[in-house]
């Protein structure tokens, strides 16, 4: 019995995490190229809505998945424009993009689901439950494809960022825009990929919450995990491993609070349902004063 | 200097053009309305309500049935209803003010969560009757305020009878979205109605934080079909959903809130506790077009309260007997006893 509790908790713990850890890269390798990705959430929202919309159009799950990287493509392109080429403030910006986003979404749903029945989509669903056992075999079965598809994710950016050419001019617009124009770098260019690709992850993250999570779609229901990743990337120190850390703390502290109230400790159920914040709020004060890429959200203009 | 520069203007004059569409929009409508002829001789009731959440019509079970008395009001009894979506509590009073202002003859409150408001805006507009359509246990110190209040213990009793009578695990679960002192009351009702038709049942109880977050209403849902739970019912709003798929993967099987929710989950749905919310917009249509509305609070009782289809979710022989003791509950005939649970809401 003690076995399968600590397998459900892991499992659960993994299948809060995705979505976080896609949302996160997505941040973190925007804020490595000198952009600051607040309109995650919304890219989030969207991804999880176009998941959801493919999906029980087509009838298969993995088409959700490609509507949502459509999405978030579309989503960075239109971040890059307001924010690389005109360029807008990018607080600013990315508050209003996921305004934005929370209204069209909602608007999107409810002129397509006009029956009041709600859409259940199909889902991408783990071979099996967790068993009784906490080893990676059974883990890898009792969650989706696309909790692997994260933790692989991490590794490649982490290999791209720390272990490339590419992944080191990438880095150096962050430090320095103007530093990296001087040695040839377009640095409206590499801003604009970087946003793309951080916006297609932050899309995967939403397709990861409803497809790989729960199948459906409600008005804003990311519930600003999207803002939660930004401060898992901050917990991180805007490494990929160390985010990912951050966010299966988070995830634990969800799966914990939950578990708490089964095992009756005898508090007020509020006591239980902060663990998550709680936790975190220690994790960031632990790690101390964290200084970001140089030159993440400041504008950069030619001239 | 010159592209950038253009892209702006760009911009800027399609937001122009846009919000000059919407405000030409705007002003067609008005004309429109303008050339209708009068169709009634006597003046619509004009009536504002305000909702915490967007799409009332398809969030919880709660809001559905709100909905369900609002379209009464309005095909029934031709009251013209303004309904405010996503209105956070903070903003409550403020939008309740304005219909008041405008000179709205009813304010309705449909949630609880709006106490608060419904105190403070009805002593300063005596002329406006201001309506709370839930749990209330004093009236503001007004002349013009009423109140339909649903009896959570007794709502909770007949959801216990029914869970009680379904389970064959023994195990029942219950799902609050916040854990408030209405929800206890209702679990207390719950747990002791269970208990009464089924002493050894287990029931239970565990709060989500919200009531919107599908994701974190499955991981509960799920939790308490690992741990036995074989019948679920979720007082929660529209993260119900989350419940729904968590019953559907795990086989569990799912007594539905204050609506009709069998559209929503064919498959796991037992049945529904229904709250007769129409009801109790008619009763206000009705006192308040007869002149008779007055200073009152309308306890809303198990008669009430009821069963939805079960559409062959049990074996013919339990639904007789659940609908044999849902009946003997509205007589009153059940002697089950109130006892209030605090100890699921220790300090």
């Amino acid at each position: 019995m003690e076995g399968q509790w600590w397998a459900d908790f892991v499992s659960a713990v993994l299948r809060a995490a995705t979505p976080l850890v896609f949302c996160a890269l997505g941040v973190l390798v925007c804020e490595r190229a000198g952009i600051l990705n607040i309109g995650v959430e919304g890219s989030m929202l969207a991804g999880a809505l176009a998941a959801v919309l493919a999906a029980v159009s087509s009838g298969n799950p993995w088409m959700g998945v490609v509507a949502a990287l459509g999405v978030g493509v579309a989503a960075g392109l239109v971040l890059a424009l307001l924010t690389v080429y005109l360029p807008a403030d990018q607080v600013a910006t990315g508050i209003a993009f996921n305004l934005v986003c929370l209204g069209v979404t909602s608007f999107v749903y409810k002129l397509l689901v006009l029956g009041g029945v709600q859409l259940m989509a199909p889902a991408l669903r783990a071979a099996h439950g967790p068993g009784g056992r906490v080893s990676p075999v059974a883990l890898a079965a009792a969650v989706t494809p696309l909790t692997w598809i994260a933790l692989l994710f991490v590794l490649l950016t982490w290999m791209f960022l720390f272990r490339t050419g590419p992944g080191l001019l990438w880095r150096s617009v962050g430090e320095s825009a103007r530093a990296a124009h001087a040695a040839g770098l377009n640095v409206f260019r590499v801003r604009s990929v970087a946003l793309v690709a951080g916006s297609l992850l932050s899309a995967l993250g939403g397709a990861a919450l409803t497809l790989g999570w729960v199948p459906t779609f409600t008005d804003n229901m990311t519930m600003g995990r999207g803002f939660i990743a930004l401060a898992a990337v901050y917990f991180g120190r805007w490494h990929p491993g160390l985010a990912l850390l951050a966010c299966l703390l988070f995830g634990a502290g969800e799966a914990l609070a939950f578990r708490a109230q089964a095992l009756g400790a005898g508090f007020n159920p509020y006591y239980y349902l902060m663990l998550p914040y709680v936790l975190t709020l220690v994790a960031v004060a632990a790690m101390g004063r964290a200084v970001g890429p140089r030159d993440a959200g400041k504008p950069y203009a030619r001239g | 200097m010159s592209k950038r520069s253009a892209a702006r203007r760009v911009l800027a004059g399609l937001l122009v053009l846009s919000l000059l569409g919407l405000l030409a929009g705007c002003g067609g409508a008005a004309k429109e309305q303008k050339q209708q002829p009068p169709a009634q001789e006597k003046p619509k009731v004009k009536a504002g309500i305000m909702f915490s959440i967007v799409n009332p019509a398809r969030a919880g079970g709660w809001d559905r049935a709100d909905w369900a008395g609002i379209e009464a009001l309005r095909n029934e009894y031709g009251w013209e209803v303004t309904v405010g979506e996503g209105v956070p509590y903070a903003q409550t009073a403020a939008t309740a003010a304005g219909y008041a202002e405008k000179g709205y003859d009813l304010v309705i409150f449909p949630d609880a969560g709006q106490t608060e408001a419904f105190r403070e805006v009805a002593p300063k507009y005596p002329k406006t009757w201001f309506v709370m359509m839930s749990m209330c246990d004093n009236l503001p110190n007004s002349p013009r305020v009423a109140a339909w209040s649903p009896d959570l213990y007794a709502y909770g009793e007949m959801v216990g009878l029914v869970a009680a009578k379904a389970t064959k695990s023994g195990t029942i679960g219950l799902i609050g979205g916040v854990p408030v002192p209405a929800l206890v009351t209702l679990f207390s009702g719950a747990i002791e109605a269970a208990k009464f038709v089924r002493p050894d049942v287990k029931v239970l109880t565990y709060f989500v934080g919200d009531w919107v977050d599908v994701a974190k209403h499955r991981e509960l849902a799920a939790l308490q079909i690992q741990q036995g739970a074989d019948v679920i019912f979720p007082e929660t709003g529209p993260g119900t959903l989350g419940c729904y798929e968590a019953a559907q993967a795990g086989g569990a099987k799912i007594v539905g809130f204050a609506w009709d929710m069998y559209e929503d989950a064919p498959k796991v749905m037992l049945t529904s506790v229904i709250i007769n919310k129409p009801r109790m917009y008619k009763d206000l249509a009705e006192q308040f077009m007869s002149g008779k509305l007055e200073k009152k609070i309308v306890n809303c009782g198990a008669e009430y309260f009821g069963l939805s289809d079960f559409r062959g979710s049990l074996p013919e022989q339990t639904v007789k007997e659940i609908q044999d003791l849902v009946a003997k509950l509205q007589k009153g005939e059940l002697p089950i006893p109130v006892v209030i649970h605090e100890e699921i809401m220790k300090k």
